[in-house]
């Protein structure tokens, strides 16, 4: 390797680990806090591992907001979201993909635009449908509307299916399959990768999901996480004095699962990116 | 006896005779054709029924809202009382309201700094990992790990990491000699502190650029080096004008999620449970938070319809705009 190589790439390995290990501080500046005790998270110098670990900061954080109340409410939207964004997307992007009919592209067209329409300006009128039907305070505005179809998972697997080979559809057609069984015993499971991709997607976004929550939820019992760490916080800050450690430990428990996802998930979300970078 | 009526048959004739019937005249195509047009026929029932879903969602969580609000936007709503018709009296308020200004000054601030910064820095990122080395998978993870983790608890990371006099950042800062302003505290200095935590979002970003990179064809790199380009001269003239369209993507996507930006301001200046207000004397006041206050704080719905229509005419023209600048800067193949 010649010298001038070995320079360059040492400088790309260099700038490289140094930014990654600012991006990684946040991440590690939450798991230290989070075991310190109240009179170490502001010292100056920096104190970058706890000399008293604090582990009554989780305690804190798991007994003096109801934690696992919270964490059973979120796990229920989030599975009711990922379970629907599995089984409606395909569904929908086989008839946009696969089949053909007279205004299949037009229609498409009208799909895609629904991704740049601002959610601002439906929330209001949709807030009006929801307490007209009774639905305030419910998790149904948050878990129904994922049935009706994501126009972004729709585009995903339209790109996918479309890449299908084409002799297998056209000779389990001849077999006398109509489309219904196509869809279900041929289609459905070739598009595994990308809906293991969508599942992610989804599951990271509802998990965090803190506007939707926020207008329809009220009462502290039915609560996501998201939610509950602001309130948290607000309770917190009334006395003047914040916690910071159990906030911390809050956060880092809310977070584990969303870490546990990406990571045993890298494959998948890999080709979801690329599925919609690529093809632009 | 030749035939002087066209020829409707295409696969079949239906016997002998056919053609010169009378049948021939009611245009009754053979056997194939019309198992082929009713095959057709069902295939478009079979493509409604499954996309159906979107259909029905699409009416009524979409057209009727959309329709709707434009109507309230004309109405005042409380919505404890039926609505009232005040014609085009909203969009005057907002037309004089200085608070409205401020949100709309401040999120077009963050959006015209946050965009180019975090498309940038994608961009670097991208370049430095675009070759194949050892870790560079982890790399990678490290750097879009915080981009699909958004939301209130990483927020309160950084709400942490600002606090004004003995937080990590201004702990940091005082090593190297700077005196860091109280961050979330000082209306100078919040809405830096939003951008420098919204940009350790570039992950996804990131990830296009890279997808795109990769699909950069070898030879034209062989080629430069060849001719003896540097990297920096390579990068110029190829693979910048060859990614100009990963650009334009990010860039819509990005200045998109930038106008509509929402938890991360609430989590970070909000101050509850004093409800949504924008950080100190308004500074970090963006669109929706505005908008939210007034439909959920203030109960003025028709005011916050309003608002959602203007912010959603200010995101179609930024929008319009750049599609058409496209032309200038866009390389398509």
């Amino acid at each position: 390797m010649s010298r001038r190589h070995a320079i360059s790439l040492l400088a790309r390995y260099f700038v490289l680990v140094v930014l990654a290990a600012i991006f990684i501080l946040p991440f590690y500046w939450m798991l230290v806090t989070s075991l310190k005790p109240v009179n170490e998270v502001f010292l100056v110098p920096v104190r970058w591992v706890p000399k008293h670990f604090a582990w009554d900061n989780y305690v804190i954080a798991l007994t003096n907001f109801p934690f696992f109340q919270y964490l059973k409410n979120t796990l229920l939207i989030v599975a009711l979201n990922v379970t629907a964004a599995i089984l409606v997307n395909p569904f929908i992007a086989f008839s946009f993909s696969l089949l053909r009919w007279r205004f299949r592209e037009p229609v498409f067209l009208v799909v895609l635009s629904t991704i740049m329409l601002p959610p601002q300006v439906l929330i209001i009128p949709l807030f009006v449908i929801f307490r007209n039907l009774g639905w305030l305070n419910t998790y149904l505005p948050l878990t129904v509307p994922p049935f009706f179809g994501n126009a972004i998972f729709i585009f995903l697997l339209r790109q996918f299916m479309k890449k299908l080979p084409f002799d297998l559809l056209e000779a389990s057609r001849m077999d006398g399959c109509n489309n219904y069984r196509l869809y279900w015993s041929v289609i459905f499971p070739l598009v595994r990768t990308p809906l293991a991709a969508i599942a992610v997607f989804q599951f990271l976004w509802s998990w965090n999901d803190f506007f939707m929550p926020l207008i329809y939820i009220n009462d502290t019992s039915r609560k996501t996480l998201s939610l509950g760490l602001m309130d948290f916080l607000a309770q917190a800050s009334s006395g003047g004095f914040v916690n910071w450690g159990a906030l911390m430990a809050g956060a880092f428990l809310a977070l584990i699962p969303c870490v546990a996802v990406f990571a045993f998930s890298q494959r998948y979300l890999a080709t979801g990116i690329s599925l919609l970078g690529v093809n632009r | 006896m030749e035939s002087q009526l066209p020829d409707f048959s295409t696969t079949s004739n239906d016997g002998p005779g056919y053609k010169h019937s009378a049948a021939a005249l009611r245009v009754r195509p053979p056997y194939g054709r019309r198992l082929a047009v009713r095959s057709r026929r069902r295939e478009t029932i079979d493509a409604l029924v499954f996309a159906s879903p979107w259909f029905v969602g699409f009416l009524i969580f979409l057209l009727l809202p959309f329709a709707r609000s434009l109507v309230y936007s004309f109405q005042s709503y409380d919505i404890l009382n039926p609505p009232t018709w005040v014609g085009l009296a909203n969009y005057v308020q907002l037309l004089h309201d200085p608070r409205f200004h401020t949100a709309v000054a401040n999120t077009l601030f963050y959006t015209v700094i946050a965009v180019p910064l975090e498309i940038v820095v994608a961009l670097l990122l991208a370049v430095l990992l675009s070759r194949r080395m050892v870790g560079r998978s982890l790399l990678t993870s490290i750097f879009f790990l915080p981009s699909v983790i958004t939301g209130v608890a990483v927020t309160f990371i950084w709400k942490l990491m600002f606090q004004g006099d003995y937080g990590l950042i201004n702990n940091i800062l005082h090593y190297i000699g700077i005196n860091g302003p109280a961050w979330l505290d000082n209306p100078a200095s919040s809405k830096p502190a939003l951008i420098v935590m919204r940009t350790w979002n570039v992950g996804m970003t990131m990830v296009i650029f890279i997808a795109a990179i990769s699909g950069l064809p070898d030879e034209l790199f062989e080629a430069a080096r060849i001719d003896g380009a540097g990297a920096v001269r390579m990068f110029r003239s190829i693979t910048l004008p060859l990614m100009t369209p990963a650009i334009f993507y990010a860039l819509i996507i990005n200045v998109n999620n930038a106008l509509q930006l929402f938890t991360e301001v609430y989590a970070l200046t909000g101050r509850p449970p004093l409800g949504a207000p924008g950080g100190p004397v308004d500074s970090t006041l963006v669109v929706v938070l505005y908008l939210y206050d007034s439909a959920f704080t203030f109960l003025t719905m028709g005011y916050a319809s309003a608002e959602a229509w203007v912010l959603f005419l200010i995101i179609l023209l930024i929008t319009l705009v750049q599609f058409r600048a496209q032309k200038r800067w866009v390389h398509y193949e």
